[in-house]
């Protein structure tokens, strides 16, 4: 039998002047795994954070840490650590007394004090900088500092909100792999909250898309970015082709969509003929050949290049269909014989493998 | 960042200034930026203090005519009569008791204003600003109706109505002490609030998430952080109540004698002006005395936290 999960949360409900921020939220974050709750601003994510931390009090919904209910427990008494955004250490204590603080909450002997506050100084690597003052570290030390704090207090679980995002790129992205380590290290059952795709998919056992305040989809990074089960979804993890049309033929389980600006593709669903369907089709999916090297049949599209942006790793190929519709491409800049033709204006071929093409719930209108 | 914001509030006024006129351009412009407060308060503060404190050296003749030359004779009757060195330390007790007793009402009004909902806090600023607009002779007036002894004030009749009192209260200390924070409250309230309003939430939110309780978080936390502002609140109400004279006057009468009301005795019905200065003097010297000491307390508490970065 599996073991509880560490962080549960059962059908969670928070409104603010009587808008649902969070809108029946039910999740579990399994022991030493970190699990990710992905979302634009406003889509909730912060709150259900909160909650869990008992910052924010639920209007209803059940939340239990570590087997044990927590709904009505005080923030205080919930030991959990949390990171926060700008990290919120305490500009008038030197390193050492922020790290300090949670374990003298706590009523733990002076002596035990100072030497687990240098062990967890040692584990984030600034075990020298115990005398400074907050406002004399950079980002990235306080970052540390902020985790040695929330990690000494050996917390139930951890929270992370938004932790990486006042850092620049180079410095997140060390960050991003360090935390995940130590994370590994400590075996902590971790909730992170991000609008970062990258850093969801980068850091996370498991992710959760929110919006208007519900989970859109819940699934391992490769899951959501492979099979996103929405629209929503497949255009906020990464970027989307959306092809929107009607079943015309079906063969057992699968079935010939036709767009409604008569491009066809094959698609596994078992929908009747006649069905209205989305397809997301992921832009580094598509192959360009250029015109005249033309084959035929589905999932292949006469266009026009419109745009091409040269991005370093990648380059962007922005073509428009016969009708007039975007469709984009994505090719990584090793095919350099292919791309020395990609200039506006140029006909090309766009194609690509039918098990790329996803069906998607389209949203409710 | 704001974290850095609150170390420089703190800073000494001298490097404060020192750092305006630096970013204020080089050397010339930062200085005809100040030149006209500076000239300003040579005019009417630096010369008038100068010739008071030389006045207090001067001494009055029995014929009413001043001596020449310099003379300590007013500053050792100032400290060899018994009066005025009970009137200091009545001066020091006071002003001590009304800033202690108005910091304490202005945390909880100051946690409103800078905390509750916008609403509220605007009509408090105004409710504690309000006394500020009514003459201080008029105020007075009314504290003496309210604080009357025997039957006729209004706390001794409320008292009376409910089988208490009577008490003592029109020419005590603690009169004085009550006029003086029912006016100064705001200038106590206004800073607190404002080094309250500085505080990132979000530092209070990571104490409660290492498991400090709401007064924990408080002591440990907010209270530390809004520092800054008590201390200029208590500087501001310090001196205000230390160098008034109405209220002391009329709410003290003759029973409590403070250093104010002296010097008015002593310049405008003894005409004894050279005393009056030197009291004067000491008034200012014991003002600023306790000023400097609490904010060099400050800047040293400071110090000791930045020692280890260096």
């Amino acid at each position: 039998m599996m073991a509880r999960p560490d962080i549960e949360l059962g059908g969670v409900v928070k409104a603010y002047h009587g808008h649902r921020a969070v809108d029946g939220v039910s999740f579990g974050v399994e022991r030493g795994t970190i699990l990710s709750l992905l979302g634009p601003s406003g889509c909730g994510k912060t709150t259900v954070m909160r909650m869990i931390a008992g910052l924010v009090r639920p209007d209803a919904g059940e939340i239990a840490i570590k087997g044990q209910p927590v709904t009505r427990v005080p923030v205080h008494r919930r030991n959990v650590g949390m990171l926060f955004q700008n990290y919120a250490l305490f500009p008038h204590l030197d390193v050492g007394g922020n790290v300090a603080f949670g374990l003298e909450m706590r009523g733990v002997a002076k002596a035990d004090v100072a030497r687990k506050v240098i062990d967890a100084l040692a584990l984030v690597k600034l075990d020298k900088l115990a005398g400074r003052m907050p406002h004399q570290l950079s980002g990235g030390q306080q970052q540390r500092v902020a985790l040695a704090r929330a990690l000494v207090v050996e917390p139930s679980v951890l929270l992370l909100d938004e932790p990486f995002g006042a850092l620049d790129k180079q410095l997140r992205e060390a960050m991003q792999v360090e935390t995940r380590l130590l994370q590994r290290r400590l075996g902590i059952t971790t909730l992170m909250v991000t609008h970062d795709q990258e850093e969801a998919l980068t850091l996370s056992d498991e992710v959760a898309v929110m919006r208007g305040g519900r989970i859109e989809q819940l699934a391992s990074p490769t899951a959501i970015y492979q099979s996103p089960t929405s629209a929503f979804v497949a255009g906020f993890i990464g970027t989307s082709n959306f092809l929107r049309g009607r079943i015309v033929l079906r063969q057992g389980d699968r079935a010939l969509m036709e767009s409604d600006d008569g491009i066809r593709v094959t698609v596994a669903s078992a929908a009747a003929v006649g069905e209205r369907l989305t397809v997301a089709l992921r832009p580094e999916a598509i192959r360009l050949d250029l015109a005249g090297t033309t084959g035929s049949g589905p999932n292949r599209v006469a266009t026009t290049i419109d745009q091409v942006i040269y991005r370093g790793l990648t380059t962007h190929v922005y073509l428009k269909r016969a009708g007039g519709e975007p469709l984009t491409a994505i090719r990584q800049n090793d095919d350099g014989a292919i791309l020395a033709g990609l200039v506006p204006g140029a006909a090309v071929e766009a194609w690509w493998p039918d098990e790329r093409n996803h069906v998607v719930a389209e949203d409710p209108a | 960042m704001s974290i850095t914001d609150r170390r420089t509030d703190l800073g000494s006024p001298w490097r404060r200034l020192a750092g305006a006129l630096r970013g204020a351009g080089d050397g010339l412009a930062g200085w005809g930026l100040v030149a006209p407060v500076v000239l300003f308060f040579a005019v009417v503060f630096l010369v008038p203090v100068g010739l008071m404190v030389r006045w207090g050296f001067y001494r009055q003749l029995d014929t009413g005519a001043l001596s020449d030359g310099f003379t300590f004779a007013n500053y050792i009757r100032l400290f060899s009569v018994d009066l005025y060195r009970k009137a200091t330390w009545t001066t020091l007790e006071i002003s001590v008791l009304t800033t202690v007793v108005s910091a304490l009402l202005a945390y909880p009004l100051a946690l409103v204003m800078a905390r509750g909902p916008a609403l509220i806090g605007r009509i408090l600023t105004v409710v504690v600003i309000a006394p500020m607009l009514i003459n201080v002779v008029v105020r007075a007036y009314a504290w003496r109706v309210i604080l009357a002894n025997g039957d006729q004030g209004i706390v001794n009749w409320l008292l009376a109505q409910i089988g208490l009192g009577p008490v003592h209260l029109l020419y005590t200390e603690w009169a004085i002490v009550i006029g003086s924070v029912h006016v100064f409250l705001s200038t106590m309230v206004l800073p607190i609030a404002a080094a309250l309003g500085r505080i990132d939430p979000a530092v209070e939110d990571a104490a409660r998430t290492l498991g400090a309780s709401s007064f924990a978080v408080f002591r440990r936390v907010t209270f530390p952080l809004s520092l800054p502002g008590l201390a200029v609140g208590s500087t501001l109400v310090f001196s205000l109540t230390a160098s008034a004279f109405v209220a002391p006057a009329l709410l003290g009468g003759n029973f409590v004698k403070m250093l104010g009301p002296l010097v008015q005795e002593q310049i405008l019905s003894v005409f004894d002006w050279p005393f009056g200065a030197a009291l004067a003097t000491l008034l200012v010297v014991l003002v600023m005395g306790v000023n400097l000491a609490s904010v060099g307390l400050i800047e040293r508490r400071l110090q000791r936290k930045m020692k280890g970065a260096r």
